[in-house]
């Protein structure tokens, strides 16, 4: 839907240009390079967007493409539609917590101690990223950049509840291997 | 700048019953003159005895305060209270535990064992109240103030004594997150122009983001979570209207 997005933004844009794009709007998805390269011609299968520029030979990243009504219907239905459900939670750590046997309690928590490391670095530089937009004039003129720093601020919100969690879930897995008599890995050893 | 508070290796425990729980383990941390310090917790992890072991008002079990150059852990009663009415700000959520005006009950840190006349002490109420925005409210009580009036009228008594050291105790939490932008704008105009550390306990990250330091406390311990007191950065005030005379104007 992302790339769906960009090429409703950007009608007869290169696929080329739609992939950096892709990459710089939604940096956090970590999209690969070939994502807009592989998607669009998906797209055009569906009905979704059609190609208005072929480019000669086999280098498909200059080729150009716009939605159809279709595309834009479903972009519409996708960008407006109510959550209804439960979103479905599958981190793999939660299927490793339940597949874990007692021996393998050490590693676990090593890992998710790790997680939890992760999330903290991750909180620090989006942080940092925040207070550097935040220090920049916003202009209320510049729609964009306001709209951009709404999920700048959820970035950091994400991280440093994600390193809870991850800590709380250690703090527990720890409680239940001591209770095992388990011998436990020296944190970051 | 220089650190205006200290604590090192603190370590703190109660009663509860037959058991003694451990609050503060080691708790180490310093806040300089112009710095906003952010300390993050769930409820009952520790927050406002990390807060008060840091006014010197309930005593360490272990370890170091230090107010400037002062070791609070030493102090007699009579030399801390002086302490705590000249060199400390407290704002907290409680408000006044009696039924007073507003006006009186900002003048409170400067009504009690200092010597200055009742017409400076209005004019410096006064001047707090105006510069906080909420000069309107003086004549009312504290159950007739809205949430962010009274964490404004919260702020004004805190600083109405130009204190060193201004400690926050979850003032902040609850408001959304504009409000909490504002009074973190509010927190960066005491620090740059009174030059008072501000340390400042919290529930949620959000409120903390505009600090330079942000710390987790769980579990009696600390953990540095980011440090963005980056040089490079331009301090805040600058980039916004902040930087608005905070009560040393004339």
């Amino acid at each position: 839907m992302a790339v769906l997005g960009i090429v409703i933004e950007q009608p007869n844009d290169t696929v080329s240009h739609i992939g950096h794009c892709l990459g710089q709007r939604f940096s956090r998805a970590r999209f690969a390079r070939s994502t807009a390269h592989s998607s669009l011609p998906r797209l055009a299968h569906s009905g979704r967007v059609r190609r208005t520029h072929l480019e000669r030979g086999n280098d498909r990243s200059l080729d150009r493409y716009e939605a159809t009504t279709e595309g834009l219907e479903a972009f519409h239905t996708w960008m407006f539609e109510l959550p209804s459900a439960m979103p479905a939670l599958r981190e793999a750590m939660y299927g490793r917590i339940e597949f874990c046997r007692p021996e393998d309690l050490p590693r676990l928590i090593k890992m998710v101690r790790q997680e939890e490391a992760i999330s903290d670095d991750m909180y620090r530089e989006t942080a940092l990223r925040l207070r550097r937009q935040r220090l920049k004039k916003t202009d209320s003129a510049d729609y964009a950049r306001r709209i951009r720093e709404v999920l700048l601020y959820a970035d950091p919100m994400h991280w440093s509840s994600r390193s809870e969690r991850y800590a709380l879930i250690a703090e527990r897995l720890e409680e239940i291997a001591r209770e095992a008599g388990l011998t436990l890995e020296v944190p970051g050893g | 700048m220089g650190e205006v508070l200290l604590l090192d290796g603190v370590w703190k425990a109660f009663d509860r019953g037959r058991d003694r729980v451990s609050v503060l383990e080691g708790v180490s941390l310093s806040v300089a003159a112009g710095e906003i310090v952010a300390v993050v917790g769930t409820r009952d992890q520790g927050k406002t005895t990390l807060l008060r072991v840091a006014s010197g008002s309930l005593p360490a079990d272990r370890g170091s305060v230090r107010l400037c150059d002062l070791e609070l852990t030493g102090l007699s009663d009579g030399q801390l209270a002086r302490v705590l009415r000249t060199e400390i700000g407290w704002a907290a959520r409680t408000g006044p535990e009696v039924r007073v005006r507003v006006r009186d009950y900002v003048e409170l840190p400067l009504a009690t064992g200092r010597w200055l006349g009742w017409r400076e002490r209005r004019l410096r109420v006064a001047k707090a109240l105006k510069q906080l925005g909420v000069a309107g409210v003086a004549e009312l009580r504290w159950g007739e103030l809205s949430d962010w009036q009274r964490a404004l009228v919260e702020l004004a008594q805190a600083v109405v004594g130009r204190p060193r050291v201004l400690l926050v105790d979850d003032v902040i939490d609850g408001l959304g997150l504009g409000k909490k932008q504002a009074a973190m704008e509010i927190l960066r105009g005491f620090a740059n122009d009174l030059g008072c550390g501000v340390l400042m306990a919290v529930s949620d990250h959000a409120a903390a983001l505009p600090a330079d330091r942000v710390w987790q406390l769980g579990g009696g311990r600390l953990k540095l979570m980011a440090d963005l007191s980056d040089p490079d950065l331009i301090p805040l005030h600058k980039a916004s209207d902040g930087g608005r005379g905070w009560l040393t104007g004339s």
